[in-house]
């Protein structure tokens, strides 16, 4: 089977089902990112849609110095740091991002996933998004580096930092005080 | 005292060297600050991995190929303007003179449309607002932190060449007052501060339809994009600034005018600065 750079090449080659292949190896995966990043089905279409509309237009620009995932998440990320820009500026008073308060009717695990994703929606973005590439989806520390071009380093403390944010929004702490490390600095 | 948060995340997923390891745990002995985080951190990392994987949606990928086929469709750089610039470029640009060309994909329609235009501005059927109301279709454009670029305004003006003419030396003037208040300089500069995907849905479409403005790497900054209307027809009146190379300034605005429907280029005009 073809891989990734191979079916770029074809791509820019014009094959015509090269670009379909890539979309349907990596939607799922796209799609999962920006649902948990966005919280809603509705705005994660969108997104998906969004980033390979990008993709399609950017292709040309890839240089295959970065595995095609990397780069392919790198948009996704950016993509819906965009939604979630544009949202903030469209409702600027809604706070009630994500899903909806789960009713206690729902058997419990769908009660569990509904809060924690309603919680991960109040995660500040720049810990969100590493939180999300790496405790949900599995991609090593390095792989995120690259993604979000930052270093390694800081990809391990914002992942620790969105973690302790996250349980405090699960405990309904709305503005998580800062923690040690971000105290640290000016002491 | 510092506290080792570089290490905290692994050392919640036990993945820590065991040196690395024993210096976390001599310093969660002494920090409490830090067990509350760690304690924290696991209940996070437990709850996150506990949640289901979702399935997209069947028919994103179809609904991509078609919207790349339709963006395909519009008009492109390529073609309209490409020939009106060489009839500039060879007419040479009269000191501040417009330079206005009617319809210029098939030469059969350009008379009717350029000609036949006896509309006057601001009696078309939708010519309630005013011209200098200026309506932001999209009133959050204009954010707290300054103007974002293209806007986007719905007008409703009947336009027509004579109209267009006006609009262009008001965008002329508009142009040097957004540069005076910070509108960046050049195309490069623009895309740097207003990249594509920060673009209004109502502005994108516009673009896509006029059929250029939605690559950084070409010089041509969108500017004012009017929801308007050319012979009664429903129009977008898209603005383009341009200058000689993406990293040099504007020297010239351009006016290109598209019915809604069909994206069919009905009239170009272009304005030096």
């Amino acid at each position: 089977m073809a891989d990734d750079r191979q079916l770029v090449r074809a791509h820019l080659g014009g094959d015509r089902g090269a670009f379909s292949t890539l979309m349907e190896r990596h939607q799922r995966r796209v799609y999962n990112i920006a649902y948990r990043m966005l919280g809603r089905p509705e705005d994660a279409a969108d997104a998906t849609q969004d980033v390979f509309l990008t993709c399609l237009r950017k292709l040309s620009g890839y240089r295959g110095d970065s595995a095609f995932t990397t780069w392919l998440h790198r948009v996704t990320v950016n993509v819906c740091h965009d939604a979630l820009r544009r949202r903030s500026r469209e409702q600027p008073a809604r706070d009630e991002d994500g899903p909806e308060p789960s009713s206690r009717d729902l058997a419990d695990a769908a009660v569990a996933a509904v809060d924690v994703q309603r919680a991960l929606c109040l995660v500040p973005e720049e810990f969100r998004a590493p939180l999300v590439l790496h405790d949900l989806q599995d991609l090593p520390y390095d792989e995120i580096a690259g993604i979000l071009g930052a270093p390694v380093g800081t990809v391990k403390s914002r992942i620790h930092r969105g973690r302790v944010a996250l349980a405090k929004a699960l405990r309904g702490e709305p503005h998580p005080p800062p923690g040690p490390s971000n105290v640290q600095e000016t002491m | 005292m510092t506290h080792p948060d570089e290490l905290l995340a692994e050392y919640v997923e036990g993945a820590l060297a065991p040196r690395d390891r024993a210096e976390v745990e001599a310093h969660l002995e002494a920090c409490a600050a830090c067990r509350a985080e760690v304690a924290d951190a696991a209940e996070a990392r437990s709850a996150l991995r506990a949640l289901p994987e979702v399935d997209e949606p069947p028919g994103i990928a179809l609904d991509v190929l078609r919207e790349a086929r339709e963006r395909k469709a519009a008009p492109r750089w390529g073609t309209p303007l490409r020939v009106a610039a060489a009839v500039v470029l060879i007419a040479g640009l009269a000191g501040g003179g417009i330079y206005v060309y009617g319809q210029l994909e098939e030469g059969g329609d350009a008379a009717s449309t350029a000609d036949g235009a006896d509309a006057e501005p601001g009696a078309g059927p939708e010519a309630e607002a005013p011209a200098d109301v200026d309506e932001q279709a999209e009133g959050e454009r204009a954010a707290a932190a300054g103007v974002s670029y293209p806007l986007v305004r719905r007008t409703g003006i009947d336009h027509d060449p004579e109209s267009v003419v006006s609009l262009a030396a008001d965008l002329r003037d508009e142009a040097g007052e957004a540069l005076d208040a910070g509108l960046p300089a050049d195309a490069f500069a623009f895309y740097e501060a207003f990249p594509v995907d920060s673009f209004t849905r109502v502005a994108r479409e516009a673009l896509v339809c006029a059929g250029q403005g939605l690559e950084p790497e070409r010089s041509v900054v969108p500017f004012v994009i009017e929801d308007a209307a050319w012979d009664g027809e429903p129009a977008w009146v898209v603005s383009y600034l341009q200058g000689p190379e993406p990293t040099t300034p504007y020297d010239r605005v351009q006016i290109l005018v598209v019915q809604r429907e069909e994206c069919r280029v009905l009239h170009f005009a272009q304005q030096r600065l």
